[in-house]
């Protein structure tokens, strides 16, 4: 799926790398840019790119009109996490201690890439052993049983309640009314398994369980209806839209409201599917899918330090991501600029702040800190040999915030990776030692990765501000970077500054929402709506919650482009 | 006409055939040569993702060679009680066969010779290792060598011998998460080739002991005869059989409507219903062999702790690594799997005892905060630490063979009648990326060959200088009856 671009760069310092430099693209076609600086030039022999560059961006704009424009989409299987929220929602139970019965996701950085999905009988038989405790935590409990099965069997017999149940219970899980034949269906074998077992739980169990097993519960699945004049196209139905919206902006299986729209077909028509998105971006509930996609993006879903400091951590960076695109709908690169941030005492006191006795928003002041990449919970991500790394923290950023890739050291350089770089002397300061790496066939890589980390090396990989090597007060830290073809810049404020002003980074968010949102990674087909998205997002002011609603209303959000053969 | 062990090739005839997949007649020159008996043969291949040294092997290859083997550090769980005093069991050193000296061969990227492996050490070893063939190419800072390009050695043996019990196959895992990095394919071990689609695919394995268990057990205590009161456990069977019925025609139905892409897509899932719904449908109200116990319920799964290493070590690297209680779930999927051959649900397996370039935490094995993989790169010399990561799996993997060997089997145990492999991600010495001698090797590699399944003759150390560890596996395959080497690996080691 991932094309890799050799990098032909027009920028002289990027043709200089000797060391076969490769910036695989792997988020996009190309880096887009906004302004020209640092622009790669994409169009060497080879390339496969199907964008046209250089389009007016209303016809752009227009494109997201287009019915396949949304790209490639195939049946996508629930993550373990919408799995999780799924059942939270249908039946009111927590499965978090069970929830390791089912394989691990893979992470591209996000949980979700369907391409990744692979059947098993480890997925499987951990399905229906979730099914089985479920379905038994259900009947042995009355509130439970009220509010997931609403009715009572009169006897082994009693096909009245089963019905009810499939009926309720199935259009819920299924996320579409089922057919009388499927009703009946499970109807006929429950009741066989409830008469011959003198059980009528066992056969609202069978019920239950079947249900949570099935194909279509498990994964998402679009079929659709015919697109007049274009064969590779289908129109989504009502249940289908209102299951695209409701994993894309909760992260969960469609409510009841979702689904009595879809059951009146009022999830059709751009204004209807806007209204709805609307009313699901109002609840918490989006806020915090929002806050987890920032969280996989960035790279502190999981935290590796005390569990006390990874939730002061989490807190401060989901409360800046709730503050700029929920409570107060700010431009979403307000979030590389605020000048205040969330934080207890202990967190105050790492960065050097004054403690506000309780959990609370405090100025950054003249710390030198702005927005989200001041956070510990960023700057936690790079850590490598028992400290920062400068190298590992440059790929973080020139991959997550620049969709870049760099290849591994080519091998003819003999580098050993999983060593920190000696030096000519292992006993010199940090900066000294990594010398090496601007020397010789090294120089080329090494000067766009290092100098993104060395100036960030004044902030530990807990966030902590510091002005020489830990146990080396012998060593300064100059804190100096440098973005190649973008500028200098010293510490996490002046970074975010000049990647917004590159336009860089703002390409790259909206590739990494795209693949969040499309579940695989960007591919060169898709170009087109990525690129309108870009253009929808500056028309309205950068508004996140805009660039939401605009794409799910677009005529691309409601049709689906077949999944070619050969994928 | 191809002869093994006194059996016909059932492989040699599918290939005369050219691969098509049709029902054949059992023949009766198939059947073993002791027909009266029938003892099947078992098939298991177990891996480590860990190197066998950095420098030097002193500590993982026994000195001398033949019969008269000195257990090395590494292997000292082998030697039971009186090698090793953590150790229950007697020693099981004439149960084994070391293989020393192997390599898998390496090139460049554009010249990356059969069998063989790109420069670059991590996630390389895997595809020659496991399949004989050719891992792809390295591009860029992924890890598409990671890719397995053959079906693995265990399922090329399951297409011969694994078919009509329940399982046709097992895959399990130990260590239960990555917990760095996640990439997939660093965690699978037995890959297939769909004969429908052409493409290779995993089999990921069953990481969760508990699930492990509950399919293992499913209806255990059903009772063969219906004229019995009905047990709990043949109720919920019934019940099992009602939920997949469903499940399955659903699923029919589901299939049928969807366009050639989806329905590639699904096609696993759909598959793997199918199975599950067959074994349920199959288990039950029939006879088991003798050996064949329930075992005591595992309880739920350990849970995961993610650590940092240890920046205090100096050298430690101060990134995550992650524990899961991997002693315990090395235990219990040792014991599962000796119980579902015992029980013949099965007659090929793999353990994937850690990760490719494993992230788990050493902690707990030898109170060192950092993680296997880092044993070969973070001491000086790094051979003392590797030896005692390497230990922890052999220990584990003793428990399994005692296991089988405690376990009756026809004329003789369960161990007589399989072989058990032991498999390592590298050996030591060579390191093409870095042009010195590193743990990031596959020179002097390691295969541990248990059992005596086709006249094996296991308690010797074997040196095969440079011969591909495909080879030895092409020998263990042969040894339940399956010839033709291993991919690009056509030559099976004589001397096992």
């Amino acid at each position: 799926m991932t094309r890799q671009v050799k990098f032909k760069s027009q920028g002289s310092t990027l043709r200089a790398a000797m060391c076969v430099l490769l910036l695989s693209i792997s988020c996009s076609g190309k880096v887009a840019s906004s302004n020209s600086q640092g622009n790669p030039d994409d169009g060497t022999a080879g390339s496969q790119d199907g964008t046209t560059p250089g389009d007016g961006s209303a016809s752009r704009g227009a494109r997201l009109g287009d019915a396949t424009a949304y790209g490639t989409t195939g049946p996508r299987r629930l993550s373990r996490h919408e799995y999780q929220a799924s059942v939270s929602d249908l039946f009111g139970i927590d499965v978090t201690e069970h929830i390791e019965l089912l394989p691990a996701d893979s992470s591209n950085p996000f949980d979700n890439d369907y391409t990744q999905q692979v059947g098993s009988a480890a997925w499987t038989e951990g399905a229906k052993a979730l099914a089985d405790r479920v379905a038994a935590a259900v009947l042995a409990d009355a509130r439970l049983r009220a509010r997931v099965i609403g009715c009572t069997p009169n006897g082994a017999d009693d096909t009245k309640c089963l019905r009810s149940l499939a009926t309720s219970l199935g259009r819920r899980v299924l996320r579409r009314p089922l057919t009388p034949a499927e009703i009946g269906r499970y109807v006929e074998v429950a009741s066989k398994v409830a008469a011959t077992q003198k059980n009528a739980d066992a056969g609202l169990s069978v019920v239950m369980r079947a249900l949570l097993c099935d194909l279509e519960f498990l994964n998402r699945v679009e079929i659709g209806e015919p697109v007049p004049g274009d064969a590779r196209a289908r129109r989504l139905t009502s249940h289908e839209v209102a299951t695209r919206l409701s994993f894309l902006l909760w992260g969960t299986t469609p409510n009841d409201d979702l689904l009595a729209l879809a059951d009146k077909n009022e999830l059709l028509s751009a204004s209807q599917i806007r209204d709805a998105a609307a009313t699901l971006l109002a609840s918490p509930r989006a806020k915090a899918h929002v806050q987890r996609f920032f969280a996989q993006w960035l790279g502190y879903e999981h935290l590796p330090h005390s569990a006390s400091l990874s939730a002061s951590l989490r807190r401060e960076t989901d409360a800046l991501v709730g503050k700029i695109l929920f409570e107060e709908k700010r431009p979403w690169v307000d979030l590389f600029k605020s000048t205040e941030t969330y934080v207890d005492d202990e967190l105050a006191a790492r960065y050097g702040l004054p403690k506000p006795g309780k959990v609370a928003w405090v100025s950054y002041g003249n710390s030198g800190r702005r927005g989200i990449l001041s956070h510990g919970s960023v700057l936690s991500n790079g850590a490598k040999f028992g400290d920062t790394s400068p190298v590992a923290r440059g790929l973080y950023v020139l991959r997550r915030l620049l969709c870049q890739d760099v290849a591994s050291p080519p091998p003819e350089l003999q580098v050993d990776t999983d060593s920190a770089p000696k030096g000519k002397d292992p006993n010199a300061c940090k900066a000294d030692r990594y010398k090496m790496h601007s020397e010789g066939g090294c120089a080329g890589c090494h000067k766009l990765i290092d100098g993104i980390g060395f100036g960030l090396e004044r902030y530990d990989h807990t966030g902590a501000f510091r002005t020489t090597e830990p146990g080396r007060s012998d060593c300064p830290i100059a804190g100096q970077g440098n973005l190649v073809d973008v500028g200098a810049f010293a510490g996490p404020a002046e970074l975010g500054e000049r990647l917004l002003a590159s336009g860089l980074l703002e390409s790259c968010f909206l590739n990494q929402l795209f693949q969040s949102m499309a579940g695989r990674p960007g591919s060169e087909a898709d170009g087109p709506a990525r690129e309108a998205l870009a253009d929808v997002f500056v028309k309205s002011g950068h508004q996140f919650d805009s660039l939401l609603l605009d794409f799910v209303s677009a005529n691309a959000f409601r049709n689906r482009l077949l999944q070619g053969d050969a994928q | 006409m191809t002869y093994q062990n006194g059996r016909l090739s059932r492989r040699f005839l599918l290939r005369g055939l050219g691969g098509a997949s049709i029902a054949l007649p059992f023949l009766d020159l198939m059947t073993p040569r002791k027909a009266q008996a029938a003892i099947p043969l078992r098939y298991v291949a177990c891996f480590a993702g860990t190197s066998l040294g950095s420098t030097h092997g002193d500590l993982v290859v026994p000195k001398s060679v033949g019969e008269k083997w000195e257990l090395p550090r590494a292997l000292m769980p082998l030697g039971g009680q009186a090698a090793d005093a953590k150790v229950p069991w007697a020693s099981l050193q004439k149960d084994v066969t070391v293989v020393s000296g192997l390599k898998i061969p390496w090139g460049a990227n554009d010249a990356i010779p059969p069998g063989g492996r790109p420069i670059k050490f991590h996630s390389s070893t895997p595809c020659p290792l496991f399949s004989g063939v050719r891992a792809l190419a390295r591009i860029d800072a992924g890890y598409s060598s990671s890719q397995v390009m053959g079906s693995t050695s265990d399922q090329i043996v399951a297409d011969v011998i694994g078919a009509g019990r329940p399982f046709r196959s097992l895959e399990y895992r130990v260590q239960a998460q990555q917990y760095r990095e996640p990439e997939p394919n660093k965690g699978r071990m037995s890959w297939r080739r769909d004969p429908a689609s052409g493409q290779v695919t995993p089999n990921n394995p069953i990481a969760s002991p508990r699930i492990a268990f509950e399919q293992l057990f499913r209806g255990f205590s059903a009772n063969p005869a219906g004229d019995m009161a009905p047990t709990p456990a043949s109720l919920a069977l019934a019940q099992d059989r009602s939920v997949l019925d469903l499940v399955r025609s659903s699923a029919d139905s589901l299939m049928i409507k969807l366009g050639k892409g989806d329905k590639q897509r699904l096609q696993r899932h759909f598959d793997e219903i199918r199975d599950l719904e067959r074994r349920i449908a199959a288990t039950g109200g029939t006879a088991v062999p003798p050996a064949c116990k329930k075992l005591g319920d595992p309880g739920a799964d350990p849970g995961t702790e993610i650590r940092r290493e240890d920046a205090n070590l100096g050298e430690g690297d101060g990134r995550a690594n992650g524990w899961s209680n991997e002693e315990k779930r090395a235990t219990v999927m040792c014991e599962l799997l000796a119980m579902a051959l015992a029980c013949d649900q099965t007659r090929v397996a793999t353990l994937m005892f850690t990760y490719v370039q494993s992230f788990m935490s050493m902690k707990y094995i030898m109170d060192q905060d950092i993680d296997l993989h880092d044993t070969g790169h973070h001491f000086s010399p790094a051979e003392p630490w590797m030896a005692q990561g390497l230990a922890w799996h052999i220990r584990h993997w003793a428990y399994l063979l005692d296991k089988m060997r405690a376990t009756p089997d026809g004329d003789g145990t369960l161990l007589d009648h399989s072989v058990v492999l032991f498999l390592t991600e590298g050996g030591f010495g060579t390191d093409p990326e870095t042009r010195g001698r590193s743990s990031h090797s596959s020179e002097n590699m390691m295969v541990l060959v248990a059992g005596r399944a086709g006249g094996l003759r296991p308690g010797r150390h074997v040196v095969a200088k440079d011969r591909h560890p495909g080879s030895v596996l092409a020998a263990a395959m042969g040894a339940v009856g399956v010839t033709g080497g291993l991919g690009e690996v056509k030559d099976a080691l004589t001397d096992l």
